[in-house]
């Protein structure tokens, strides 16, 4: 039981990277719009990763009861990972020193004692060594996108390997395309105001109506048909 | 422990990467083989002298068609090929993708739409038979949408008809979701009408990408195939396996009866340009969970191109509150209420009905509909 929730818990992560591809994907997103509380795991990912850029995005005050989840997990994190393993022994000891002294000893011993004592007092020094940590796969993560994407190009350009690029290239545009939506969503949170016009149901029976028969024109067959298929969830 | 830390905080930092760097840098990409197409395109332009020498070389200019010969050669090309793809609407203010599968065996169409966003649903097509899956509420809805079969019956033997309202030009060559495709506007004659830009794939001649564009040229709403691999395996079996397994569904149908305006005392004192009336229903209308289904007229008209619906409903005090106008994409809408009172009897009501209007029209469209549709005498 705990373990489905664990896996479930990776997919839904994996997703906010955009490593899902096709049946993945599909059946992830769908869980989560089944499911409360994998949504809020999604929520809570996307507020990490909100953290480790600026701590201005979190005013999320349209949605305490998630900030206060965020919080809880984020100690109980914190316990499990036991910052003090990042935490070098020096590390430790400076920090109980008052920071007159820590400066004093740093005026003292640049070259014995340069960045520890430094980063040590500071408040932030665990996101910063984390946020730097997660800036690197960052880093690398930009250079395999454009590796990869070049790479994509390129083999487009020479005719080569259809197959495995076109698919390669357009799943990942399917992602960052789904994106935007839950980003909006978040945004909608936090302004505790919906975006989304508030319709009738009435007029959206009809609506609905109106695309069944809207295949009444020579566009609408196919494309019409699939447009309004997928449409359609955001009439109802 | 250490790797715990690090996947809890760098994952969400990749997807941060996804939203921010990740798009600008899609957006990037996209750019960067804009100035391409920009060559292509300023190359002709810059020459205007000879046309027919910009385009020299390995390509062959191909020949220039009408409107009717697009739309039947993109209506051919769904047809004869197999594919899968993902396939993403937006317009303003929303955006909806799903997986498509599309199958032929040269008599029968299959298609299957798996929705990624909204409700968990998949709608499956053969030819003109259609059933939507509601995962959540457990129901299938059939329907038969005759409208399907229509065309292209309609365009070989009616040619003029769209001709009469709508020009097409080729304009330019581009690539969408990995495929080249021939760019086509296809523009309105007159401001009663929307126009489109179609990617129509230039092997086949499939439709991968469509734009709506309202009056002064503004995009509506688009559609776009975001990835599709053509002449994929799919199997019509299987799509039909899945169509028939309506097990722990409840199955309901589609209600609605064949009529005519006339029968059920309605006429439009004046047809709006182009607009022909295509067919009419009654029909059982669902206004929400729980609500009983009320009796509706739908009217059904159309250019080639757009379509409209009128309906006409009793009024209703409760459901029908609020008159006004809305759209929704490239779709309008028009409600309003219609009272009828005898001539020589003022205040003496003999009718109250609830009129709507729907179209991929200008607002301006639907009001003639609504002012032109009057009781039969």
């Amino acid at each position: 039981m705990n373990e489905d929730l664990n896996k479930m818990c990776e997919q839904v992560s994996a997703l906010a990277d955009g490593q899902l591809r096709g049946l993945e994907f599909a059946q992830t997103v769908e869980m989560i719009t089944t499911r409360s509380d994998l949504r809020s795991s999604w929520h809570a990912y996307h507020l990490i990763g909100d953290v480790l850029r600026s701590s201005e995005l979190v005013q999320s005050s349209g949605d305490a009861g998630f900030l206060a989840q965020f919080q809880a997990r984020l100690a109980l994190e914190n316990g499990q990972s036991a910052a003090k393993a990042f935490m070098p022994s020096g590390a430790e000891q400076h920090a109980d020193v008052d920071s007159a002294a820590v400066g004093e000893r740093r005026f003292a011993r640049v070259s014995e004692t340069p960045l520890i004592a430094e980063s040590a007092n500071e408040s932030g020094f665990r996101w910063k060594l984390v946020a730097g940590f997660a800036s690197v796969i960052a880093v690398a993560a930009i250079g395999w996108t454009t590796a990869t994407s070049l790479y994509d190009q390129s083999g487009k350009s020479e005719g080569g390997q259809m197959a495995g690029t076109t698919q390669a290239l357009p799943a990942r545009s399917a992602v960052v395309a789904s994106l935007p939506l839950t980003t909006t969503q978040t945004v909608n949170i936090a302004n505790s105001g919906p975006l989304v016009m508030i319709r009738d149901p009435h007029l959206d029976a009809l609506l609905a109506a109106h695309k069944q028969f809207g295949g009444t024109s020579a566009l609408q067959m196919p494309t019409g048909f699939l447009r309004n298929a997928t449409f359609e969830g955001s009439a109802r | 422990m250490i790797q715990a830390m690090v996947r809890f905080f760098c994952r969400p930092n990749l997807a941060l990467l996804c939203r921010a760097g990740g798009i600008s840098f899609l957006a990037a990409a996209t750019f960067s083989a804009n100035p391409v197409f920009a060559q292509v395109g300023v190359g002709p332009a810059a020459a205007p002298a000879s046309p027919a020498s910009a385009a020299s070389g390995s390509e062959i200019k191909p020949p220039e068609r009408n409107v009717s010969e697009w739309l039947v050669r993109m209506h051919e090309a769904s047809r004869k090929r197999a594919y899968v793809g993902t396939f993403v609407v937006s317009s303003s203010n929303s955006m909806s993708s799903s997986r498509i599968w599309h199958v032929c065996d040269g008599e029968q169409q299959m298609e299957r739409v798996e929705a990624l966003t909204g409700a968990p649903r998949s709608t499956l097509r053969r030819n003109d038979e259609v059933v939507t899956f509601f995962r959540d509420s457990k129901t299938a809805l059939t329907e038969k949408r005759e409208s399907l079969g229509l065309f292209p019956n309609l365009l070989k033997s009616n040619q003029s008809a769209i001709s009469q309202y709508y020009g097409a030009k080729q304009v330019g060559v581009e690539r969408v979701a990995g495929h080249e495709a021939d760019v086509v506007l296809l523009q309105p004659k007159d401001n009663l009408r929307f126009g489109y830009r179609v990617w129509s794939e230039r092997k086949s001649g499939l439709v991968i990408k469509l734009q709506t564009l309202d009056v002064e040229g503004r995009v509506l709403e688009q559609a776009a195939y975001s990835e599709l691999q053509l002449d994929a395996p799919v199997s019509m079996s299987k799509l039909s396996q899945m169509m028939a397994n309506v097990e722990g569904y409840k199955v309901t149908k589609s209600e609605m009866a064949r009529t005519t305006a006339s029968a059920e005392g309605w006429q439009l004192k004046t047809l709006v340009a182009g607009f022909k009336p295509m067919s009419c229903f009654k029909r059982a209308v669902a206004s929400g969970e729980g609500a009983g289904a009320e009796v509706a007229l739908q009217w059904i008209f159309s250019d080639g191109l757009a379509s409209v619906s009128v309906f006409v409903e009793n009024f209703d005090r409760v459901r029908h509150a609020q008159e006004g106008q809305g759209a929704i994409g490239a779709t309008h809408s028009l409600t309003r209420r219609l009272t009828e009172k005898h001539t020589d009897k003022p205040g003496d009501k003999v009718g109250d009905w609830w009129l709507t209007v729907v179209g991929e029209v200008p607002p301006q469209v639907l009001s003639s509909f609504a002012q032109g549709l009057e009781r039969k005498k």
